[in-house]
């Protein structure tokens, strides 16, 4: 066990590129404010799958359902290691945590608080939702000063990489499909370019603890430019419109910039008051309960 | 420029192969994950088989998809792709590479002879299984009292 007198010092030590271990002395302001940070992103990977699950028996063919399966025990399993890393640091308990999450008191990301109307939303959610959490996990994994957190990381960021790969074959098969395939991933599009581009929050505070501490490896706004640079062009070379009236390219850098961002969506969704977040959630409620047996069988209470 | 597979080496096709890496663990190849069960040169025929670590692996298509992309790139210009699904897939065929990667690189350790082995992250004896799988079917849960990370095992 490592202790440190005083933030100063601490600070220090993560600047000289200390890794933290679950033994340390942690200071509680650091302990916080991962634990939080832990505790939404398990959140979101227990909401994202479940809408995964949801469309096990929606998917077009075997081996489609087969992805979308094994898409939901990653989901599911990842949420499961990192509820055990975030109850391991003492704040909340692994009940406490889903309790929370259920009764509306915690969050999870704003783009498992939108409904997925049809089957072309959930290949937009593959490919450019999938894609934007990838880039967000992959700068948080690049540094991320919390050891157990970092380890996990390692794997999940593997793992969403891999579903990346059948986003992309996806959206291959509706941009090379009938007008009737086109239209309908466009009207997805309409529905999920905004929540995408807005998963990556609004632009950092000046002084970011998270950043300070090298939990996060890249501001909020870099990261969200850097994605747009990347799927506005892919959009456009499929033929698709990306829903943007004020989209333009800078003349002198050539860099894709985006109208000024209407940040009142993510905020209702922060709150659990966006479209679809109170069906979303009583969802998993009714989830909870109906596997309630099987915990017990198992001898676990969440 | 393509060739008859009489006119790739062995050799080539095994290097082909070993430069196809999982698609999850974007650093281990399939040679070295033990998934290459045969390679049957037959004068113009080339016959590739593949085992999964599980039958039911979403990741096979896409592997044998890559497969086929490196062969051709090395000049094969057919290729038959076969999967043996009898589970016959066991931790032993894993590469001294791949155990040493695999635990030092991703916290996953490989059960011996069906007892827990010891923590890759500390190396002490305090493994302890969660549950049965997690992420993937392919791999059971297991928490670690000595330095409290989380690990999965393979086997």
């Amino acid at each position: 066990m490592r202790t440190w007198a005083d933030l100063d010092e601490f600070q220090e030590f993560l600047d000289a590129g200390g890794m933290v271990e679950a033994d340390d002395d942690i200071p509680d302001e650091y302990r916080n404010e991962v634990f939080r940070f832990i505790e939404f992103h398990a959140n979101s990977e227990l909401m994202g799958g479940l809408t995964e699950r949801d469309w096990i028996p929606h998917a077009p063919g075997l081996r489609l359902k087969q992805i979308f399966l094994a898409k939901t025990q990653d989901e599911i399993g990842h949420a499961h290691l990192l509820y055990m890393v975030a109850a391991d640091m003492g704040v909340k308990t692994r009940d406490e945590m889903i309790n929370d999450l259920l009764a509306g008191k915690t969050r999870f990301h704003n783009v498992f608080h939108y409904r997925a109307e049809t089957w072309a939303d959930q290949i937009a959610i593959a490919f450019l939702v999938d894609a934007a959490a990838f880039a967000s996990q992959r700068a948080v994994f690049a540094k991320c000063t919390y050891g157990p957190y970092k380890r996990i990381l390692r794997r999940i960021v593997g793992e969403e990489g891999f579903h990346m790969r059948h986003g992309e074959e996806m959206l291959l098969k509706m941009a090379s499909g009938s007008q009737v395939q086109r239209d309908l991933f466009q009207a997805a599009l309409e529905r999920w370019w905004w929540p995408a581009v807005q998963l990556f929050g609004p632009d950092s505070p000046a002084d970011d603890p998270l950043l300070r501490w090298y939990v996060k490896s890249e501001r909020n706004e870099v990261l969200r430019h850097a994605y747009v640079q990347k799927y506005v062009p892919l959009l456009h070379g499929y033929g698709f419109t990306v829903p943007d009236d004020g989209l333009h390219q800078d003349p002198d850098s050539g860099e894709w910039m985006m109208s000024e961002i209407d940040w009142a969506p993510l905020k209702a969704t922060l709150s659990n008051a966006g479209p679809d977040s109170e069906r979303r959630l009583a969802n998993a409620v009714k989830n909870h309960a109906e596997s309630a047996w099987f915990r017990e069988s198992i001898g676990v209470s969440a | 420029m393509t060739m008859t597979n009489a006119q790739v080496g062995v050799a080539e096709i095994n290097h082909a192969l070993d430069q196809v890496m999982d698609p999850e663990y974007g650093t281990l190849s399939i040679v070295d994950l033990g998934i290459v069960a045969e390679v049957a040169v037959d004068g113009d025929q080339l016959e590739v088989t593949l085992l999964p670590t599980m039958a039911g692996c979403p990741a096979r298509e896409v592997i044998e998809s890559d497969v086929r992309a490196a062969l051709r790139n090395a000049g094969v210009a057919s290729v038959s792709i076969a999967w043996r699904l009898d589970g016959s897939w066991e931790p032993s065929r894993l590469s001294a590479n791949a155990v040493q990667q695999l635990g030092r690189e991703f916290s996953i350790a490989i059960r011996n002879n069906g007892s827990l082995p010891a923590c890759p992250v500390c190396s002490s004896a305090s493994l302890r299984e969660v549950s049965p799988v997690g992420p993937t079917r392919c791999r059971s849960v297991a928490w670690c009292d000595g330095c409290r990370n989380v690990v999965e095992v393979v086997g």
